[in-house]
């Protein structure tokens, strides 16, 4: 997989989360961007979410991390 | 075989007989009935109702000239004189309102006598060429001397007249003939009543009287906007449209709706056979009420243009010439391509783009394609690059993807708040309805970071220009909500009654911090705060506030946040759920909505409904006989990523051009450059088809049936003028390639088409061919609740639910200006053209505009030594292009401005991958950018004019070129 290609999908995840994060505790946010991801992206998609997840490559936000494990990913 | 649907003699069982009939004087608004007796019949009208209008109804025709019932009455040319029983005189019928109990004799010899003297007096200045004038059989000075008996000229024309006036054939569509003008001032009172633009003036006093484009110029180099209402209401010849007087007057007419933008006007498109002679807004089309703007009305030529492509073609790659084929060749080659790549690449390696120019049904067709044949959910629309952010934005907060109001809702507005939407020069029908309420009082505050000629205008002027930097909306929306919270100017009642309390209290505390006061916001924005906090005042003190939006909102990283920001502001003030208030989304295409609607979106079947919900998907199962896939598809600016890293390989494209409108051309182009099988369907070779291998011929709007859905979510017909020259309509092609592929779809008819989508989609199961044509246009949600549709949106509930308050935080765009990049560039529209160009510059509006330029301040201008004219390199992160200078005050310091409706231009060369985080719509409206004084084109154009040159060459060969053998 490129390396481009899954910091494509980390800049939109991390941009999720910059915009889902204020105003909210902590669970919600991951709930809504946990919520948001998979009721948009394609499952090709996630996986590759996935797959930076597991790439010290990429950084992704700490609300994204947290929401992963809600993130369907087949 | 055409059918065609003549409203003159088919009238709808539930409408008047007579649509057309011109009543004379404009309808009275009031609610008190009055009774009156003319020539013996009584009547009952509303009080205020002109003597004139009141005859007219009971069909008692009274001779006018001057008058026409939308303009306000003027009383100038006497004809329509009447005796009023206690009356002295003959008073003017159209100026002289009912009165109970009152007693008109509109005929008798005195009368008679009188008319005649009149029409005498203007017959002995008008050429006696009635055999040879253009609007013989369509002039309403001939039938009125015919109706007042006129059978002599005793004056003869030998005196003085004005029989040698000059005629002014600059405009591209109409003429002005000045010996043919009876000064009744018809075209000067619609071009400042209906129109808006004060262009035409009475010039000299009594006998020197005339008509006048001001200050000596012609009608070309006036302020005249060519929306065609002088030539509409001119009572003689004087104003004729060019095509009339080349063509003669024509046999027929059939009602139809325009495919230009997202106001959707009706248009009477009058017809010699097969040929559409001109097309003439419909007085009974509730969206446009008998308005229209200058690519409706003038600009449908390109429908029959030399460069358009009737017959299928194929080719291996795209370095090769095209080879004309039949259908069924065309059709078997892209069925292969498209089975073999996904075979090889898997079911997920093809999908569709939909088209907001195209049909309801042909867009319905295409997702059903996608969903039933591809059996993926890869299919998206153009409007994931404009009204996304919308389509998300409202349903998160008022349940709905769609716009709150009607059109008309406006004329009851009495504070309009517009945020980046230029609506004079994109929706223009809808500007001049919005001047119309402004010069009758209506306050104005506008939101853009350039001048729109709405903010000063004759007669209208903004109250507040809230001047702000591009890319700043969310803080500056948030600003304003905050001032209502600040000064307790919310409704109360309806936040308690109308909105979830839960997410209203969150919102509330977010709101109130002080980081999102004017003061504060300041910094970011650049508005100042006095002028926020009374821009805020005076939306949140109005009885009705009313918000209109464009892609100014939309088209940003924070696209999808603004929508919710408004939607907030809006429901904070309770100016939701009547007439005069609401959230309207002004659309760009006109069928953005339709195309949503339809489940264009690759999460959502019809009617907004996730993909994961089983018993939407049992439903379309059922229906379509195939088993669907639950996960969300990918989107527009996904497939060209999965292309470029390989996973893409097919796309299907109707009626739309991603190589010209979507940002970034360079990263499109390699996109596009990847695929195996690109599927180009388009009435024209357009950008992307240079990048195909299958082209299928399209169909104009005037060559087929079906539905557009405007941004009132208002369903009007398409109604087909001309044989298809293709030979196929769109959603013909569509089920064609369905069937190669192993699917059957059993339409006949575009109606049938309907049906299902009725059958299957809530909010449009009142929605049929035979309703529409009953009732002219019906507005979504149509069913059983409210089988006549919904005007105004949430007068209850938000569809059966409460309000919810989103909280949206500013997010500064990643797109800054940098000592590289200074400048941040905004992009827009231009009122002679429409999107990408395709069709008006294949028109004579190439007149106003044959370029795209770049607007600059004068002291960015200064600074670069650039001077109006000079050739600019405009470069970003994303690629670089040049445009020719317009030095300008519209922008601000530090801003410039261009618009893409010119492929060369290259605007969306410079254009970024930045994209709404909800939804990836592009951020067209920042890019930071430097500007530089060049010499020559940049490297992107000169390349790309080379492709262009070879892509003709390839077209010019069709028909000898050879295909390889795969």
């Amino acid at each position: 997989m490129s390396e481009d290609r899954l910091k494509y999908v980390v800049d939109m995840a991390n941009q999720i989360a910059l915009n889902l994060l204020h105003g909210k505790e902590q669970q919600q946010c991951v709930t809504e961007i946990s919520h948001h991801i998979n009721r948009f992206w394609a499952p090709s998609m996630r996986s590759q979410l996935a797959e930076a997840a597991n790439n010290d490559n990429y950084q992704l936000e700490e609300m994204v991390i947290l929401a992963l494990k809600q993130i369907k990913n087949d | 075989m055409i059918s065609y649907y003549d409203p003159k003699t088919e009238p709808a069982a539930n409408q008047p007989a007579d649509l057309s009939k011109d009543l004379g004087t404009p309808p009275s608004k009031s609610t008190v009935q009055v009774s009156v007796q003319i020539d013996g019949v009584d009547i009952i009208v509303p009080e205020g109702t002109s003597v004139l209008r009141a005859a007219a109804i009971a069909d008692i025709n009274i001779p006018k000239l001057c008058a026409s019932d939308n303009l306000e009455a003027f009383g100038s040319c006497r004809l329509c004189a009447v005796e009023i029983e206690g009356m002295r005189g003959m008073p003017a019928s159209c100026t002289t309102p009912v009165k109970e109990g009152m007693k008109v004799q509109t005929q008798n010899t005195k009368i008679a006598k009188l008319r005649r003297n009149v029409m005498e007096l203007y017959i002995s200045d008008h050429p006696l060429d009635c055999l040879t004038c253009p609007a013989n059989g369509d002039c309403e000075l001939q039938d009125m001397a015919g109706a007042v008996g006129l059978r002599e000229v005793r004056y003869g024309f030998e005196g003085k007249n004005h029989l040698d006036g000059a005629t002014d054939s600059s405009n591209p569509y109409f003429s002005f003939d000045d010996s043919k003008c009876i000064s009744c001032s018809r075209c000067v009172r619609a071009c400042e009543e209906v129109q808006g633009t004060f262009a035409l003036t009475v010039e000299g006093r009594g006998f020197d009287s005339r008509i006048s484009t001001g200050q000596d110029n012609n009608f070309l180099e006036s302020d005249c906007v060519s929306c065609g209402a002088c030539v509409q209401a001119c009572p003689t010849a004087t104003l004729t449209e060019k095509s009339v007087i080349d063509n003669g007057q024509p046999d027929h007419s059939i009602i139809t709706t325009c495919a230009y933008c997202g106001v959707g006007c009706s248009f009477r498109a009058d017809m010699q056979g097969d040929k559409v002679l001109r097309m003439v807004p419909d007085k009974n089309g509730k969206a446009n009420q008998g308005h229209s703007c200058v690519k409706g009305r003038f600009a449908f030529g390109y429908a029959t243009h030399k460069d358009r492509i009737t017959s299928p073609m194929i080719r291996d790659n795209i370095e090769q010439d095209w080879r004309e084929v039949s259908w069924e060749e065309a059709l078997a080659f892209a069925a292969k391509r498209l089975t073999d790549i996904q075979e090889e690449h898997g079911r997920n390696s093809i999908g569709a783009i939909t088209s907001s120019r195209c049909t309801n049904e042909e867009t319905y067709l295409v997702q059903k394609l996608v969903r039933a044949v591809f059996q993926n959910n890869n299919v998206d629309t153009c409007a994931r690059v404009c009204h996304s952010p919308t389509g998300y934005g409202l349903k998160a907060t008022l349940n709905e993807s769609a716009g709150t109001q009607t059109f008309e809702s406006v004329m009851k507005a009495d504070v309009v708040l517009i945020i980046g939407a230029n609506p004079t020069d994109a929706h223009p029908v809808f500007g001049s309805l919005l001047k119309r309420r402004l010069r009758q009082g209506a306050k104005l505050v506008v939101a853009d970071p350039r001048s729109i000629d709405l903010i000063d205008s004759p007669h209208t002027k903004a109250q507040h220009h809230l001047k702000l930097r591009p890319g700043t909306n969310v803080a500056l929306i948030n600003a304003l909500a905050h001032v209502i919270i600040d000064e307790g100017l919310e409704d109360a009642d309806f936040i308690s009654s109308r909105c979830d309390d839960a997410s209203f209290q969150q919102w509330y505390k977010h709101i109130q911090d002080q980081r999102h006061s004017p003061e504060n916001t300041m910094e970011i924005t650049g508005v100042e705060a006095t002028e926020l906090r009374a821009a805020a005042r005076l939306y949140a003190s109005a009885n009705n506030g009313a918000i209109y939006y464009g892609l100014g909102v939309t088209e940003h990283s924070q696209g999808s946040s603004s929508v919710m920001a408004i939607a907030n502001l809006a429901m904070v003030t309770g100016n939701i759920g009547r007439e005069g208030v609401g959230v309207n989304p002004l659309r760009g295409q006109n069928n953005v909505q339709g195309s949503c609607d339809m489940g264009s979106f690759p999460h959502e079947l019809p009617g907004y409904r996730h993909v994961s919900d089983e018993s939407t998907r049992n439903l379309f199962e059922q229906e379509w006989q195939v088993s669907l896939d639950c996960e969300p598809g990918l989107r527009i600016p996904n497939m060209f990523e999965a292309a470029i890293h390989g996973d893409f390989k097919g796309l299907y494209c109707q009626g739309e051009d991603i190589a010209q409108s979507d940002p970034n051309t360079q990263h499109v182009q390699k996109a596009l450059s990847s695929m195996k099988c690109i599927i180009v369907q388009d009435i024209f070779l357009n950008e992307t088809a240079k990048y195909a291998h299958v082209f299928l011929p399209g169909s104009s709007f005037m060559e087929k049936n079906g539905t557009f859905t405007n941004a009132e979510r208002r369903i009007s017909r398409v109604r087909k003028l001309m044989p298809a020259l293709a030979g196929k309509e769109d959603w013909q092609v569509t089920i064609a390639l369905a069937k190669v592929l192993g699917y059957e779809m059993n339409y006949e008819h575009p109606s049938e088409i309907m049906d299902e989508i009725a059958r299957l989609t809530p909010t449009f199961s009142g929605v049929s061919y035979e309703n529409l044509d009953k009732l002219g246009s019906i507005q979504w949600p149509c069913n059983e609740k409210s089988p006549l549709g919904t005007p105004i949106m949430h007068t209850e509930d938000f569809v059966g639910e409460k309000g919810k308050f989103a909280i949206t935080e500013y997010v500064a765009t990643p797109e800054k200006a940098n000592k590289h990049f200074p400048l941040l560039l905004t992009t827009g529209r231009i009122l002679s053209q429409y999107n990408v160009g395709a069709q008006t510059r294949r028109t004579a509006n190439q007149v106003w505009h044959d370029e795209d330029v770049l607007e600059i301040h004068p002291n960015d201008a200064e600074d670069r030594g650039i001077n109006d004219g000079d050739w600019v390199g405009i470069a970003s992160r994303a690629g670089t292009t040049a445009l020719r200078a317009l030095i300008s005050q519209r922008v601000q310091p530090g801003v410039v401005y261009t618009t893409f409706h010119h492929p060369l231009s290259g605007a969306n060369v410079v254009t970024t991958d930045n994209s709404d985080w909800a939804t990836n719509c592009p951020e067209y409206k920042v890019t930071a950018v430097q500007a530089t004084k060049v010499d020559e084109p940049s490297q992107w154009q000169a390349e790309y004019a080379q492709f262009s040159q070879r892509q003709a060459k390839y077209l010019k060969n069709k028909n000898g070129g050879q295909i390889a053998k795969t």
